[in-house]
């Protein structure tokens, strides 16, 4: 699993969720995707800042066209440079974050919701293996944020982060972190009709597990 | 209401309706210039002395003189296969942030966006950033789109400089440049005329720019002629308004002969003939999809400062791929260019391989890709305002204010 690397910047933000600005060229040179663990750090956290990192999954990435791309694309033949130029073009791309939870000024790991939202420009980076297993090992509270997102693929986006959190936790001798996980996800969709989804799609990603 | 609209609405009325009749006139005066276009196609030297005669009498012309090339003639599109591979692109186009003496921060900022397109590889890009700080502009108080022009053709002769191996250039300039593929020519492009344009006055740094500019013309065709590959450089004109064959047809249109008398009676004519059409409308007749005019050298104030090889050309292209719509532009070259037909026809080539990349906008990519990466957008400007502010207050310079007037400007600029 690759190391923590810069994505991009804070556009918007509110308390559950913001969005972030980044470009084709940095997509294409990191881990980024869909389901990944990030965390946002201010470049200079105020003294009074009550968090010093919030973190969260990656629950959509939208690649904005322009009037540009628009034209060329109904095109049978596009000339390979000019194909690959639009890679590199200043075209936005938005990547929407939903808050999991935060690191106290005391360094604790929380999974409430941060007291502030992270700030416009403020610098996001995935998270490396050993950050993901210090956000995911102090329990399962921060599953509900996903569960309660209503308008992200919620089934495919647990299944993508248990997949590599367990991953993550396989790799420093935690052989157990995704049965664990697993219980705590059926505890909390017992009543819910989604759990079934749920499952399904975490046996696509990691088959045997559910 | 921030129109008077029943007056504009009048004014609209009173021009559609007359709109007809100047339509009518436009394509009486484009038939009898087209007519003069090619019944003096084999006069090109009768024509070189009354141009000759018309830039003694008056300074100001701005006048096309035939070449080699008969006046009407017509270039059929050369094949563009190949050209990724043949030709290196390069291109340079600037934007800036003028200074607002009404501001808090007074300050300028000049940025040119490179590209180069080589073979079928991704282009490869460079932004050259130069920031004015206040005491340089109350100093110098130069022209700052005269300074954006300067820096985009300087930006082209670094780049051909650092491609041949100069020692001397800077490493970005040599990372730009670096591993590229052998062409078989070098098409440097800019948008808009090859002439620098500025204020001619003692303020402003027209004299000195142009000096630079000239020397980064020479150090081109220095690159030009350590040929090969042949190192062409143009100025794209997208949709020309300018009349300099037009003014020649002027000149035509005395008679079989011309003495100064009656070419001073020409130009000093009111209205003057054909004052209805320009240059666009009339190559938009004449030339088929594709097609190139023949090549006329540009007699205007600043031919004393285009000499020899660098004597300011032009032709005309029509960049549509198709019939219907023409698509005229305007393509100056220095001398050097005009020299060699074969340069000539790879240029033609390699504009009309540019222009053919976005449908229905037959325009260069790589001039608009060079200006996609020069512009300066709000948040630029935003980030640049930050530091400066930040800077200044860290060495306890108090800023400056904006105007009354601006804070009341501001107040409305969002409604």
């Amino acid at each position: 699993m690759p190391q923590a690397e810069f994505v991009g910047r804070v556009l918007e933000a509110t308390a559950t969720r913001f969005w972030v600005g980044s470009r084709v060229s940095r997509l294409e040179q990191s881990a980024l995707s869909f389901g990944s663990l990030v965390r946002v750090a201010a470049e200079k956290a105020p003294q009074a800042a009550p968090s010093t990192q919030i973190y969260g999954i990656i629950s959509q990435i939208r690649l904005r066209s322009d009037q540009l791309v628009e034209s060329i694309a109904p095109l049978d033949q596009i000339e390979e440079s000019i194909y690959s130029d639009q890679h590199q073009r200043n075209l936005p791309i938005q990547i929407e974050v939903l808050v999991l939870g935060h690191k106290t000024k005391e360094g604790q790991i929380s999974y409430l919701l941060p007291p502030r939202p992270p700030l416009t420009l403020a610098r996001l980076y995935t998270c490396s293996p050993e950050e993901v297993r210090e956000f995911t090992s102090r329990g399962w509270g921060y599953l509900r944020h996903m569960l309660r997102a209503d308008d992200a693929p919620v089934a495919e986006m647990i299944a993508v982060h248990l997949k590599r959190a367990a991953a993550a936790h396989k790799a420093a001798g935690n052989e157990n972190w995704l049965n664990e996980a697993l219980h705590a996800l059926i505890n909390l969709l017992r009543d819910d009709a989604r759990l079934m989804t749920v499952l399904r799609a975490v046996n696509e990603v990691v088959p045997a597990a559910a | 209401m921030p129109l008077n609209y029943s007056k504009v609405f009048r004014e609209i009325q009173n021009f559609a309706s007359g709109a007809a009749r100047l339509k009518r006139e436009r394509e009486k005066q484009q038939e009898k210039a087209l007519e003069l276009l090619h019944g003096w196609g084999e006069k090109a030297e009768d024509l070189r002395y009354r141009v000759a005669v018309a830039a003694e009498i008056a300074s100001y012309v701005h006048l096309a003189a035939p070449t080699e090339e008969p006046i009407n003639a017509t270039f059929p599109p050369p094949p563009t296969e190949n050209c990724a591979e043949r030709v290196l692109f390069l291109a340079a186009d600037g934007s800036q942030i003028e200074p607002n003496p009404h501001g808090a921060l007074f300050y300028a900022l000049v940025n040119v966006g490179v590209v180069v397109m080589a073979g079928h590889e991704t282009p490869r890009t460079l932004i050259e950033s130069r920031f004015y700080d206040p005491e340089t502009l109350l100093e110098n108080r130069p022209d700052i789109p005269l300074q954006r022009d300067l820096a985009e053709r300087q930006a082209l002769a670094k780049a051909v400089a650092a491609w041949q191996g100069e020692p001397k250039a800077e490493q970005e300039w040599r990372d730009l440049m670096d591993g590229l593929p052998q062409p078989e020519a070098v098409v440097t492009l800019t948008d808009g005329p090859l002439e620098l344009w500025g204020a001619k006055d003692a303020t402003g740094g027209f004299a000195e720019a142009l000096k630079e500019y000239l020397k980064s013309l020479h150090s081109l065709l220095a690159a030009h002629r350590q040929a090969p590959p042949a190192v062409l450089t143009a100025g794209y004109v997208d949709k020309p308004h300018a009349d300099p064959v037009v003014q020649l047809l002027r000149l035509a249109a005395i008679g079989e002969t011309a003495t100064p008398e009656q070419i001073k009676a020409e130009l000093e004519r009111r209205p003057p003939r054909f004052a209805a059409i320009s240059d666009a409308a009339l190559f938009r007749r004449l030339l088929a999809p594709g097609e190139r005019s023949a090549i006329f050298r540009l007699v205007s104030r600043s031919r004393e400062d285009y000499t020899g090889d660098l004597a300011l050309h032009f032709f005309y292209l029509n960049a549509s791929p198709t019939t219907g719509r023409a698509a005229i532009a305007r393509v100056e070259i220095p001398a050097w260019v005009t020299k060699d037909p074969k340069a000539v026809q790879t240029l033609h080539a390699a504009l009309l391989w540019q222009t053919r990349h976005v449908p229905n906008a037959p325009y260069p990519y790589i001039l608009h890709r060079a200006h996609e990466e020069a512009v300066v957008r709000r948040g630029d400007r935003e980030t640049v305002e930050r530091w400066l502010t930040g800077a200044l207050a860290e060495n306890n310079v108090p800023l400056g204010s904006r105007s009354a007037k601006q804070i009341l400007k501001d107040l409305t600029a969002n409604h």
